[in-house]
């Protein structure tokens, strides 16, 4: 009888860590780029996985992939904090990051400039915060090259049309917002500090 | 250029196009350059946040908590491996014991089998290094505030409340509102993953960077290399330590243990952790009184 005895939520667990843990990395990434800061991203990313953990005897990974499903609780745990806080949509961040100057000339013609990628990666963090969190999560999701845009209907629960606004009204604002700044990442010799 | 025309563009650009819509596209892009800049400027961005994304570094001690996390959710949870009958069976018995016993602790029946505080019950103690206490307490309780549970509005006496819901465990969240901290956070974090552990940490109305944190275990933990001390008030056996300006106290109550961490001398946390014990009965105050 000894040898019949096993910890059902144990072996659960480890399979869920064998399974779920691998995509941390991806999950994290994009938590960090809906989140005003690593805090709220950490904890945007435990949350998202204890509730992934307590639906994992009952989910169905042949109907969905476990990828795409964490990404759906992760947006959905994001949309529900975000609608919690009711932060507003701009904050002390972005009103600096206005009078942040961007260095070097702007536009693909200009002189190679050196670009710096911690203030890419901060100008684009501030601009991805002035959308709406809706916009935000389409997005990124579209950043990561990895979903279609019938995926990313899935993963957020909208109908496609719905992904495809959102995405082209989110893209419009992102350039308007980086237009003195994305041409140059393109065209630019990049030196990364780190 | 109309909305549509540029939705059309950026669809093209992501190859969301049927075949037909494809050649349409690329018929009027080689008649019309600003169109393949179009297609270029939104290939660009999404490559721009594409390398952007990946440049996110991940903290290192993520895994970690979220490892702890999880087991916490699933530790002393151990069942037999039987046919669904057989949980129902198992399920009925446990229902009705917990019953039973719910009863029996209502009407005071049980209070002579518990054991009083500095008292353990016979489970292997884990023994913990003190810096591991005291990263946590570095990482989580200075470090911003780690609430990973979103306890802290609620304040300490809801969130004890709460916490044996959540992590089915009977944790101190002490009121030290009269001794100037406020709760700044409630988590899960713990290097070793054989124990479930709420951590409460606070935060002094008087300086930003006075903080300290309570934990509490559901097994004993010893913390290794490291003596005990008898305190004639409590009958407490606590243990201290000391890692880089950072003190611990810590004792046994209940079944598991208790330990008190912060930058403030080990007498202050003494007396601090005079004020902390875990609620035995349960019409107490939740999880926590104040003596």
């Amino acid at each position: 009888m000894a040898g019949s005895e096993r910890s059902v939520p144990r072996i659960l667990a480890e399979r869920f860590e064998a399974e779920a843990l691998p995509h941390l990395g991806l999950l994290y990434r994009m938590a960090r780029r809906l989140s005003r800061s690593a805090e709220d991203a950490e904890d945007l990313v435990q949350e998202t996985y204890l509730k992934a953990f307590k639906g994992f005897a009952t989910f169905e990974p042949r109907s969905f992939g476990i990828r795409p499903w964490l990404l759906r609780i992760l947006h959905n745990t994001f949309l529900n904090r975000a609608k919690r806080e009711q932060r507003a949509p701009r904050t002390a961040d972005l009103e600096q990051a206005e009078q942040t100057s961007v260095t070097g000339s702007g536009g693909t013609g200009g002189p190679v400039v050196e670009i710096d990628l911690e203030q890419v990666d901060d100008e684009i963090r501030r601009a991805l915060l002035e959308l709406t969190p809706e916009y935000r999560s389409v997005v990124l999701l579209w950043a990561t090259m990895e979903f279609g845009y019938q995926d990313m209907a899935e993963i957020l629960e909208l109908p496609v049309g719905t992904v495809m606004s959102r995405l082209h009204r989110a893209r419009r604002q992102l350039r308007e917002r980086l237009s003195a700044f994305a041409p140059r990442v393109g065209s630019s010799k990049v030196s990364d500090r780190a | 250029m109309s909305d549509f025309d540029r939705e059309l563009l950026e669809r093209h650009a992501d190859g969301e196009l049927t075949a037909e819509e494809q050649s349409r596209v690329a018929a009027l892009v080689s008649e019309r350059a600003e169109l393949a800049d179009e297609i270029e400027q939104v290939r660009l961005l999404r490559g721009t946040l594409c390398e952007s994304l990946k440049r996110e570094g991940v903290p290192d001690r993520l895994n970690g908590c979220i490892c702890s996390a999880i087991r916490n959710g699933t530790a002393g949870r151990s069942v037999m491996s039987i046919g669904a009958s057989r949980w129902r069976i198992a399920a009925m018995v446990a229902l009705s014991a917990a019953a039973v016993w719910l009863v029996a602790s209502n009407l005071g029946l049980l209070d002579g089998f518990r054991g009083a505080p500095g008292e353990s019950a016979a489970v292997a103690a884990v023994q913990v290094a003190a810096d591991e206490f005291a990263g946590i307490y570095t990482r989580c309780a200075c470090g911003g505030g780690h609430d990973q549970l979103a306890l802290a509005p609620d304040g300490p006496t809801r969130a004890a409340a709460r916490i044996i819901d959540i992590a089915k465990l009977r944790a101190a969240v002490p009121d030290l509102s009269s001794e100037g901290y406020t709760l700044s956070g409630v988590c899960l974090c713990f290097p070793s993953r054989d124990v479930k552990v709420v951590h409460a940490h606070y935060r002094s109305n008087r300086s930003d960077d006075d903080a300290v944190s309570v934990f509490t275990t559901d097994r004993p933990v010893r913390l290794k290399s490291c003596g005990g001390r008898r305190c004639d008030r409590s009958k407490r056996q606590y243990q201290e330590s000391t890692v880089e300006g950072v003190n611990i106290v810590k004792w046994d109550e209940a079944s598991g243990s208790v330990a008190v961490c912060g930058r403030r001398s080990p007498q202050e946390l003494e007396t601090l952790a005079e004020a902390v014990r875990i609620a035995l009965r349960r019409d107490a105050a939740p999880s926590v009184a104040r003596r």
